[in-house]
């Protein structure tokens, strides 16, 4: 047993208070004459014994009620694992105060004074026994370390999760975190050890004293990518464990958002109960969610690389929560129905911003270009679309918010970027003019194949005018059902080498030589044709092999996939991939490949980025001649043939090469719109090309040196939501980063579920930092018995009452039987 | 009326006559309208004689003037003695709250019923003891009796032990005529000794009324905490909790009285147990239910 304030002990002498005014108040009795003294010596001795015991009982109580409260104040505390056998002291010395009663009751009763004192001399022998047994396991109990001013070992771990912006009462909830974790901070003894461990990714390190702590505390702010919880926490355990003091503990404060605890906590539990040296922990959770909020999803760009000119559509999804108890007062208050306006911003093209000036960052004016309303209940969602307005060649950055504020602003805006481009001139090779016109209709919608402001300027050749055309003029060329002399030509590889696209449609027109020896093409576009093969009814059909693949991925967010399987292909060619080709979709239920890149000089100094050829080993669009046995995927609605095609034919064109609006955690390439003024110029003028990213949330544009043949650059640290703006010479381009909708979830989990996470009984869940017990770190855990020692006082000081009121009734006595009695009225 | 007969107001009149006076004429006014008036009065008228009565009552001495039959009635004179029987004993000089002792209280009623008799013309003599049976003042019915038993009473100071048994015995063996014997006292001995004496009184043939006069404090115990009583008599002291004692003494009060209350009704005996806070009127009635029982 050990006392967390051990001085207040002293308290125990005032238990001899009582004693004292015992003895001065007996040393001087009133002296009274009395001639009815007879009356009192009658009964002098069975009273006095009987009086003499009761007394003896209340200063006993007197005495051990302020002995009661000395202890109580002094905050006793037993070690838990000796919890029974201090229970079973205490029910030995119960024992011996029932046995003192007994004995009081028969010495005052007046009976066999042989019995009275057989049950004092029990109840004193139960008293030697508790005292003793009592006395040995507190020598040989473990030493509890109760000293709540003792160094300890501490990581606080704060939660600044994106929910962490959750306002609520005027103020969010990483402030809570913040004011909770300075109190804490603020009652450690000054020479402890200190981590301040948030959901960045930064090491976990001790701060050099307190004040250093709180500044770090105080400097937190919300993090839109959260480093999962479950390694902070395993970063925190194991940096206290490596302090030498004995009392390490790990506080976390955290709102217990779903989207930070609903994840499965890997091998944390281990790491708390495999050490030998456990960590207390203790998770403060001072507020729930509770509040309206309005949610903003991450918005749809219908086409990330438009046309000039024209308006593109972006989806989002709108929806209101109620957040919290339903019952509580202020949600009576909740609209039934909320008008949620969404308004869509573009910032202004200004060549000379962003900037930063008197280190701030100085972003172009916004304008609003399209709003429109909904009216939600809580608990609804609606898809709204708005319109980006008809744009200037140039990458454009905009954002979609809600108008007016709730209690969750972080969902409240989006950001989109798109990048405006020329039209880009593409190459329709193939003999069917139904067939070229019909993939350039597909290419080139929703406008009119020859329509100036389409996307894609499109000219259609037969096989033998490639010979005559400038391939260099065009960004791609695609070759329907090619023969095999054209794909041998050196033209083709020429161009792909310098950077030009290709996408080939095998077919027919390729003759499958005699006595089933491979299909020799000189060509390096295509890898070697084995044979032709012929599937019976009903045929094969495409499967995705890479998924990721920039052509594949718009495709597999398809709900419920791609029906492939409805689009048969009964002859392809067996294509041998050869070492460095990607495959990206094949046959179903075999390896014959359906689609093949291939890189033409890989790694060659001074190639570009792209130069590439995607070769479908079946015909497109197999409408004619006897190209229409091959395939069905232009058959009745063929819109997944249509997607692949737009798909591939704006990746082999450079068009689609990169995503424009991305997810913050996720590193993005940027392509760079070289202008031919930047091309041109020295080498050396070139190398010393530096362009500046201007990130949201920074203070300082971060420089990017390039070297002259890159033109893509890598942005790995995408930390915040926003738009990130890349400027130089003759750069201005950029992207813009959304938070993912899963990253922050104000639903609660279940407080049971830390149960999982810790497991039960190894960590206290508290609501403020008042509740939290310094002293749980040590090596043993204690119980303190400031409650029951409190109970006990209070219990004590009742009988104390009940006894003493016994004694001094009341001197007011009701009237004696009447002296009248006997007589009648005169 | 009953105000003006409390020990409290009567104690402020300090000469013991008009304390007497104030007493009785106070209480006689309550009973203006009693049927007792006329008793003991030496009185007597004439009537004609009717048919039936005694022909030893006819008045000859009328019939001689008158020749006609006249008889006589009442005639005969008051026989009624009393006699005050005065405890000496200190512990009669007690008193809590210090305003009047029940010796003092004693006295005054004795006062009262001396004045009270006298105006009946009954002779009322003197006795008080302590160990033994002291002044003697004879019962007599003349007209300066008043005043001498009153400077008795007046001159009395309580003082030593008593032998209340003993000195009864001394009166029962004393008085030869029937008398009525009013004893003063608080009683404060062995009751059975005390009412074995009054059984020899009872047995001369003489009345007796018994005041047991106690103390206020004597019979409600106020006291609290601890205290040492100490008794002015035999000198006998105790220390005890009062508060806790109570109970149990005022239990023994109850006994004690008890006692003599069942010992005085089988001797046909009045006991009238009173206290200092008591007025006056109660100790008047009882002498006069007395004398009524008498007549």
């Amino acid at each position: 047993m050990s006392f967390l304030n051990a001085t207040l002990m002293f308290g125990l002498v005032a238990a001899a208070i009582p004693l004292v005014l015992h003895l001065i108040s007996k040393r001087e009795p009133k002296s009274m004459p009395f001639p009815a003294v007879r009356f009192l010596t009658s009964s002098y001795q069975s009273n006095r014994s009987r009086l003499q015991v009761r007394r003896w009982w209340l200063l006993a109580m007197r005495m051990l009620a302020i002995a009661a409260v000395a202890v109580t104040l002094a905050r006793p505390a037993i070690a838990r694992n000796l919890s029974t056998t201090w229970l079973s002291i205490g029910i030995v010395a119960a024992l011996a105060v029932a046995l003192l009663v007994m004995a009081a009751v028969t010495y005052s009763t007046g009976q066999s004074k042989k019995l009275s004192l057989g049950l004092l001399a029990s109840s004193i022998a139960a008293f030697v026994v508790s005292l003793g047994w009592g006395g040995v396991t507190a020598a040989r109990g473990p030493t509890l370390n109760l000293d709540a001013q003792a160094p300890a070992a501490i990581a606080i771990v704060i939660d600044n999760s994106p929910t962490s912006a959750w306002e609520q009462d005027t103020q969010s909830l990483l402030q809570r975190h913040k004011t909770i974790a300075i109190e804490l901070l603020s009652r450690l003894a000054p020479s402890s050890r200190v981590a301040i461990i948030d959901r960045g990714p930064e090491p976990a390190s001790f701060s050099i004293d307190l004040s250093g702590a709180i500044a770090k505390v105080e400097s937190l702010a919300t993090r839109d990518i959260a480093t999962p919880m479950a390694s902070r926490l395993d970063a925190a355990l194991r940096l206290v464990r490596t302090s030498e003091l004995e009392n390490r503990q790990v506080f976390v404060v955290t709102d217990l958002a779903e989207s930070t605890w609903a994840k499965e906590p890997g091998a944390l539990q281990g790491s708390i109960l495999g050490a030998e040296s456990p960590v207390a922990v203790t998770v403060i959770d001072p507020i729930e969610f509770r509040g309206l909020n309005r949610r903003l999803g991450v918005p749809r760009v219908s086409d990330q690389t438009p046309p000039r000119q024209t308006p593109t559509p972006v989806a989002m999804v709108v929806s209101v929560d109620s957040v919290g108890e339903t019952d509580s007062p202020t949600d009576a208050l909740l609209p039934k129905e909320t008008s949620v306006t969404v308004e869509m911003m573009i910032f202004e093209t200004d060549p000379s911003l962003p900037v930063i000036r008197n280190g701030e960052l100085v972003l172009p004016k916004t304008q609003s270009v399209d709003r429109t309303s909904a009216r939600l209940s809580p608990g609804q969602s609606s898809e709204i679309v708005l319109r980006i307005p008809p744009l200037d060649e140039g990458t454009h950055h905009g954002l979609i918010r809600l108008v007016g504020d709730d209690a969750f602003p972080t969902d409240n805006e989006r950001y989109f970027t798109v990048s405006v481009q020329r039209s880009t001139s593409i190459l329709i090779v193939g003999d069917v003019p139904d067939e070229t016109l019909l993939i350039a209709k597909v290419v080139a919608a929703p406008f009119a194949w020859d329509d100036p402001n389409a996307e894609f300027k499109i000219d259609r050749i037969s096989d033998q005018d490639v010979l005559a055309t400038r391939l260099e003029e065009y960004a791609a060329v695609v070759l329907l059902n090619p023969p095999a002399d054209l794909l041998a030509e050196s033209v083709l590889t020429e161009y792909v080498t310098r950077g030009g696209g290709v996408f080939a449609c095998l077919g027919p027109a390729i003759m499958e030589p005699p006595g089933g020896e491979s299909t020799a093409i000189n060509s390096q576009l295509v890898p070697t044709l084995v044979r032709k093969w012929r599937v019976p009814d009903p045929g094969t059909y495409f499967q995705t092999t890479r998924a990721s693949h920039p052509v594949l991925s718009p495709l597999e967010i398809v709900t419920g996939g791609v029906p492939w399987n409805q689009f048969p292909v009964t002859q392809y060619w067996q294509l041998d991939v050869a070492e460095g080709d990607t495959v990206l979709m094949s046959y179903a239920s075999t390896n014959h490949v359906a689609l093949v890149e291939r890189h033409l000089n890989p790694g060659k100094e001074g190639g570009t980025a792209f130069g590439h050829c995607i070769v479908m080993s079946t015909p497109l669009p197999a409408l004619a001649g006897s190209a229409k046995t091959w395939n069905q995927l232009f058959g009745s609605d063929p819109w997944p043939a249509f997607a692949l095609v737009r798909q591939v034919i704006g990746y082999v064109s450079g068009r689609d090469s990169d995503p424009t609006t991305t997810t913050v955690g996720k590193p993005n390439i940027v392509s760079l719109d070289l202008t031919d003024d930047a091309m041109d110029g020295t080498e050396t003028e070139r190398l010393q090309r530096r362009l500046q990213l201007f990130s949201p949330n920074r203070e300082q544009a971060v420089p990017i040196d390039l070297d002259a043949s890159s033109d893509k650059v890598l942005v790995a640290e995408v930390l915040y939501r926003g738009a990130y703006w890349l400027r130089g010479d003759g750069v201005a381009s950029g992207f813009s980063a959304n938070l993912p909708e899963d990253s922050a979830i104000t639903r609660r989990v279940d407080p049971s579920k830390l149960d999982e996470w810790f497991g039960t009984g190894n960590y206290s869940l508290v609501h403020n930092a008042s509740e939290i017990d310094f002293t749980r770190g040590g090596q043993t855990q204690s119980i303190l018995l400031q409650s029951p020692a409190m109970l006990f006082a209070l219990v004590v000081f009742l009988l104390e009452q009940v006894l003493s009121n016994r004694f001094y009734q009341s001197s007011v006595s009701k009237p004696t039987r009447s002296t009248r009695k006997g007589m009648s009225p005169a | 009326m009953v105000n003006s007969l409390s020990p409290e107001s009567l104690q402020q009149i300090k000469r013991l006559d008009l304390r007497a006076r104030m007493v009785v004429r106070g209480f006689l006014q309550g009973l203006h309208a009693s049927p007792h008036q006329g008793f003991s009065v030496q009185f007597s008228e004439h009537r004609r004689y009717n048919r039936g009565d005694d022909p030893k009552l006819i008045d000859w001495l009328v019939y001689a003037k008158t020749d006609k039959y006249y008889i006589k009635r009442f005639e005969s004179e008051t026989n009624l003695t009393g006699y005050l029987v005065m405890d000496l004993s200190g512990s009669m000089g007690f008193t809590h709250r210090q305003t009047m002792t029940k010796f003092e209280y004693a006295t005054c009623l004795a006062a009262s019923l001396t004045y009270l008799m006298t105006m009946q013309q009954d002779p009322v003599g003197l006795m008080t003891f302590t160990e033994k049976l002291q002044a003697i003042l004879p019962a007599r019915s003349r007209r300066g009796q008043l005043g001498d038993v009153l400077a008795g009473l007046s001159k009395l100071k309580p003082d030593g032990t008593a032998n209340i048994g003993k000195c009864i015995t001394q009166i029962a063996s004393m008085l030869r005529h029937h008398s009525l014997v009013m004893i003063f006292s608080d009683l404060l001995t062995d009751p059975n000794e005390v009412i074995a004496s009054l059984a020899q009184l009872r047995h001369g043939g003489h009345d007796v009324i018994l005041f047991h006069v106690m103390d206020e404090a004597e019979v409600h115990f106020p006291y609290t905490g601890n205290v040492r009583f100490e008794d002015p008599e035999t000198g006998t002291a105790v220390s005890v909790d009062a508060a806790g004692f109570r109970e149990d003494y005022l239990a023994q009060v109850e006994a004690f009285r008890e006692a003599y209350r069942d010992g005085c009704n089988r001797l046909r005996i009045d006991y009238v147990p009173l206290d200092t806070s008591m007025p006056f009127d109660t100790a008047l009635t009882e002498y006069l239910i007395q004398r009524q029982n008498r007549f």
